[in-house]
């Protein structure tokens, strides 16, 4: 265990000495903070840096020390119980702030309290945890004992032992006394409003400074001596290189045990009573989470970064055989810097003290809030006693504390010499049954209390059995089979190989098979079983915490006290000064005259929650059913609670989304709305043109038919034209109502296409020769600049024929140019063909271009008498051309006439042509 | 909405973390050496360690600004309990 003989040089005066005079500053450092923290003066013990620092509390001697051994037998797995911390604290928005505002909020006094909180202020559930906390953690107190006695050994060279000398010659006993005094003094001076201990986060967080300070001298030390360069810290000599490769490569097979120590450093942070005391019940401002979230990772990368260069100088300076656990100390040593092994031995002694005095005051806050004090008041209902608490909560703090040192101390003693190095990932291991509860009990509104204390309880039988039984056994002298063979011979109930789980890492075996057990029977019993109303309430507000507001639980109680009743046992429990400032406090923004004989249920709650900073959450709550009549909670109002939040949310996005669907409806609306009056007015403008249109050719055919009646002596010539005439106009009339019926037929779809596979270009010639009498008889050149390649497409020929004549006659009946010409155009492109017809006419006005594929929109330009036609022409066309699946246009910007371009797709038969 | 981006990225920021972790990452910056002649898989997990603690600084910086500036706006539209805040 020390380093070898003769290494210790350093006197035991001096190490005594300096050891006493660090423990005395450190008493007058708590003082003065303490004083400071009561004169309403904080200044820098409020500070973040402050806060951090405390949180180092993590470091303890197994890290100090511990970290070096870790990472000269296996590397690099040393830097996961950093990491994982690291990776909580970088994501602080997810958990620690929720935590950290609840705990404010309810006044939380520890992790036991947490949880029993917010699963109905159990009771049950508090002990559990408790016991679990006590049980997982004192072994890791006695650990830091041990530290302490061991590097005094090897610091002094002296042969004291925990194992060979009487008791009182142990260091571990000495150093166990002062701190339990220090604890005592500083962690029970007062009962207060809430668990907060101004002088003992000074105190620590200067611990957590000096422990880094000497460790990062150690380590420059290191770089100064070995040198960073060629053959120096990082680059040893070409035949060491090989040998030393494992602390800077990453083992195969070690994943596993990286992802599990990972994992749970990272619970342990939030998990270990500590820890929990430390970042989430001292914490005085919330916002001081957001600098620990990179000053603490900062912290843990700076405390890490000279483990590896320490390892290395340790195995080159000392001869083989050392304890590579104490070349923090050692090393120093052996290079001649005595004193500097003095400032390393102070770093470890201080990451020692700090992780005893903060874990054993959080212990003993869960210790006598959730076993012992239920127990006494139960005790002083039964004699009917009344008298002062405050003074006994105290003893029984202080109390608690000596008994945390006592079981730390008889487990140091009694434990084998080697069992006490695995206990700090053994101590996470059992911490981290928390988890589950914890985290479920943040976001899953349904977790029971049953569920909780089950998988706790199950996690832990589990986490006994694989992981604290193997490490407590000593194979050669306690069941020596029961390792091997499993209990009773049966072998798949083998403690390090579970259900036939052969060769697992040990620790990822624990924490698998203890997760599936508390995981699942949490899980389980929770989805089974039916929260009371307590636990509705308070997983809504646990659930549910950045929405409510203190106090929003003060609705939900039915249940009524004298004034006096809650004045008389906020006395007992506080004290007179406490309890007359939360009075006034109360009363202060209020017109209710403090005389009242009833109790307002706010004030009830009030005092609940002071009550609760003190004894936590179920004693409290215990003691004010002591008072209180008539006590229950309304479901209706925790329901009110429970969904008002949730309701506001649904409703108000309800509503958005409401009033954008009314939006889109109206606009829709008003725009069906346009469209029928547009549709009405056309309808209107096509029968006041049908009736126009149908009206000119039967007026001359009135007209005609009348002349002829009335005059028995027209000339033979005059009547031969005259029925001419009539029979004209009788073809333009029906033509017309050909032309209307037609157009309806096609809008109303009841018109059959004869789609078949056609020659675009033979149905363009058949045009052409159609209007041809019709051009030669206007004096119109039609020039067809075409390819008489054919070109297929599936349309309907006689349908198709009709729009080229429509448009070919277009051309010719409104060209007034004195050389008229058309101009048609078939080309194919891409996918397309596309068939132009142009003329050298006089075009078509921008505004008539909209109106001229309307029903009888002939151009307003148009009054030219020779001109003849229903107007229905275009719109005919385009609807035709519609349903052939193309398009027809009026060309733009074109420099001569009219240019409307029909637009068909090829056939697929036809593509590739 | 920059607000809410900036809240998803303070819960991406330990997946992050958590993925330069994996063991898989890790063997693959095992064993060579990088500047000067450092051993890569040191180098890399204290450099992914460094860019954490920056990102980490960075991002609480903001979050703070930008948590004070909805409780301004909070006590601005007169809802002290901050109960429609959504």
């Amino acid at each position: 265990m020390s380093a070898g003989a003769g290494s210790g040089i350093l006197s035991v005066g001096v190490v005594i000495s300096v050891s006493f005079l660090y423990v005395v500053l450190l008493f007058a450092l708590a003082f003065w903070s303490d004083q400071r923290a009561r004169g309403d003066r904080p200044g820098l013990l409020a500070s973040p840096v402050v806060y951090t620092l405390s949180i180092a509390v993590y470091c303890t001697s197994w890290t100090f020390y511990g970290a070096v051994g870790s990472a000269s037998r296996g590397g690099l797995e040393f830097l996961p119980i950093y990491l994982g911390p690291t990776l909580v604290f970088v994501g602080w928005w997810a958990v620690l702030r929720k935590l950290a505002r609840i705990s404010k909020v309810h006044r939380i006094t520890s992790i036991a309290d947490f949880i029993s909180s917010r699963y109905g202020k159990s009771g049950r559930l508090a002990v559990v945890v408790t016991l679990v906390a006590v049980i997982g953690t004192t072994p890791y107190i006695a650990l830091q004992l041990k530290a302490v006695a061991t590097t005094y050994v090897a610091v002094t060279g002296a042969t004291a032992g925990a194992a060979s000398g009487s008791i009182f010659a142990d260091t571990a006993l000495w150093v166990a006394m002062c701190m339990a005094l220090f604890a005592i003094v500083f962690g029970t001076r007062k009962v207060g409003a809430d668990e907060h201990h101004p002088g003992i986060v000074a105190a620590i967080a200067f611990e957590s400074l000096v422990k880094l300070i000497a460790v990062m001298s150690v380590g420059l030390l290191v770089v100064l001596v070995l040198g960073p360069g060629p053959d120096g810290v990082f680059s040893p000599g070409k035949e060491r290189a090989a040998e030393l490769s494992y602390l800077w490569t990453f083992r195969e097979g070690s994943g596993t045990r990286w992802l599990t120590v990972l994992f749970l450093s990272a619970s342990a942070i939030i998990c270990l009573p500590r820890q929990f005391q430390v970042a989430i019940v001292e914490i005085e401002n919330e916002r001081h989470l957001a600098t620990a979230a990179w000053l603490f990772p900062l912290y843990l990368f700076l405390i890490s970064l000279f483990v590896i260069p320490i390892a290395l100088a340790g195995m080159t300076l000392l001869p083989d055989g050392s304890n590579p656990d104490l070349f923090v100390l050692t090393v120093p040593i052996a290079t001649g810097n005595d004193w500097l092994a003095l400032f390393a031995f102070i770093g470890g002694f201080s990451s020692a003290t700090s992780m005893v005095i903060v874990a054993s005051i959080a212990l003993s806050i869960m210790l006598s809030n959730h076993v012992i004090m239920p127990v006494l008041f139960g005790l002083r209902r039964a004699r009917g006693s009344s008298g002062e608490l405050a003074t006994q909560i105290l003893w029984v703090r202080r109390i608690s504390i000596l008994v945390i040192f006592t079981l730390a101390l008889v487990y140091y003693r009694i434990s084998a010499p080697g069992a006490l190095a695995a206990i700090g990932l053994i101590s996470f291991a059992a911490v981290a049954q928390f988890l589950p509860a914890l985290i479920g009990g943040l976001y899953w509104r349904g977790a029971t209390e049953r569920g909780a204390l089950t998988g706790l309880i199950a996690g832990f039988a589990v986490w006994a059995y694989t992981l604290l039984l193997p490490a407590l056994i000593q194979p050669d002298v306690t069941a020596p089979l029961l390792l091997a063979d499993g209990p009773g011979g049966i072998s798949f109930l083998r403690p390090q190989a579970l259900f036939g789980a052969e060769n697992w890492d040990p620790l990822f075996h624990s924490l698998f098979w203890s997760y599936v057990a508390n995981i699942g029977l949490y899980v389980g019993i929770s989805l089974i079983t039916r929260p009371g109303p307590l636990e509705r309430l308070q997983s809504a507000l646990f659930t549910d915490a950045f929405r409510q507001q203190p106090g929003d639980d003060a609705l939900a109680w039915q249940r009524s006290a004298t004034a006096d009743d809650l004045r008389g046992l906020t006395e007992r429990v506080l004290g007179r000064d406490r309890s007359d400032r939360i009075f006034a406090d109360f009363f202060a923004g209020r017109r209710a005259p403090q005389e009242s004989l009833e109790a307002a249920p706010a004030l009830i709650a009030q005092v609940e929650r002071n009550l609760a900073g003190s004894v936590g959450a179920a004693s409290a709550r215990a003691l004010i059913s002591g008072v209180t009549k008539g006590e229950s909670i309304s479901l209706d109002e925790i329901i009110g609670i429970l969904d008002e939040t949730q309701q506001v949310i649904q409703y108000s996005h309800r509503l958005e989304t409401q009033s954008r669907e009314l939006e889109h409806t109206a606009n829709q609306l008003k725009k069906a709305n346009e469209q029928l009056r547009r549709l009405d007015k056309q309808k209107d403008d096509f029968l006041s043109r049908v009736s126009h249109e149908l009206r000119t050719p039967m007026t001359s055919i009135r007209a005609v038919s009348e002349l002829l009646l009335a005059y028995d002596d027209v000339p033979e010539e005059r009547r031969i034209r005259s029925i001419g005439i009539i029979a004209k106009e009788s073809q333009r009339l029906s033509r017309l109502l050909d032309d209307i019926l037609d157009l309806a037929g096609m809008a109303e779809g009841t018109v059959t296409f004869n789609i078949e596979e056609t020659d675009v270009i033979a149905i363009l010639d058949d045009a052409i020769l159609a209007v041809q009498g019709y051009s030669e008889q206007n004096g119109v050149r039609v020039i067809s600049a075409y390819d008489r390649a054919p070109m297929h497409a599936r349309i309907d020929r006689g349908r198709l024929t009709q729009v080229f004549v429509n448009l070919l006659s277009n051309a010719v009946k409104y060209n007034d140019s004195p050389d008229p010409e058309i101009e048609i155009r078939a080309i194919r492109r891409h996918r397309v063909i596309e068939v132009s017809v142009s003329d050298n006419g006089p075009g078509i006005s921008e505004q008539d271009r909209e109106l001229i594929f309307t029903r009888f929109s002939r151009s307003t330009s148009d009054t030219r008498s020779k001109v003849s036609g229903s107007g229905l022409g275009l719109v005919i066309s385009k609807e035709i051309i519609e349903i052939l699946g193309g398009t027809i246009d009026l060309e733009r910007n074109t420099s001569r006439g009219a240019v409307f371009t029909v637009r068909i797709p090829v056939s697929n038969g036809n593509a590739a042509g | 909405m920059r607000n809410q981006k900036l809240r998803d990225a303070a819960l991406l920021l330990p997946l992050v973390g958590t993925f330069l972790l994996l063991p898989t990452i890790l063997r693959l910056m095992s064993g060579g050496r990088w500047f000067a002649d450092l051993p890569s898989l040191p180098a890399f997990l204290y450099m992914a360690w460094l860019a954490l603690i920056v990102g980490a600084g960075l991002l609480s910086r903001l979050l703070l600004k930008v948590e004070a500036g909805s409780e301004r706006k909070k006590a601005a539209t007169g809802d002290p309990d901050g109960k429609t805040q959504l």
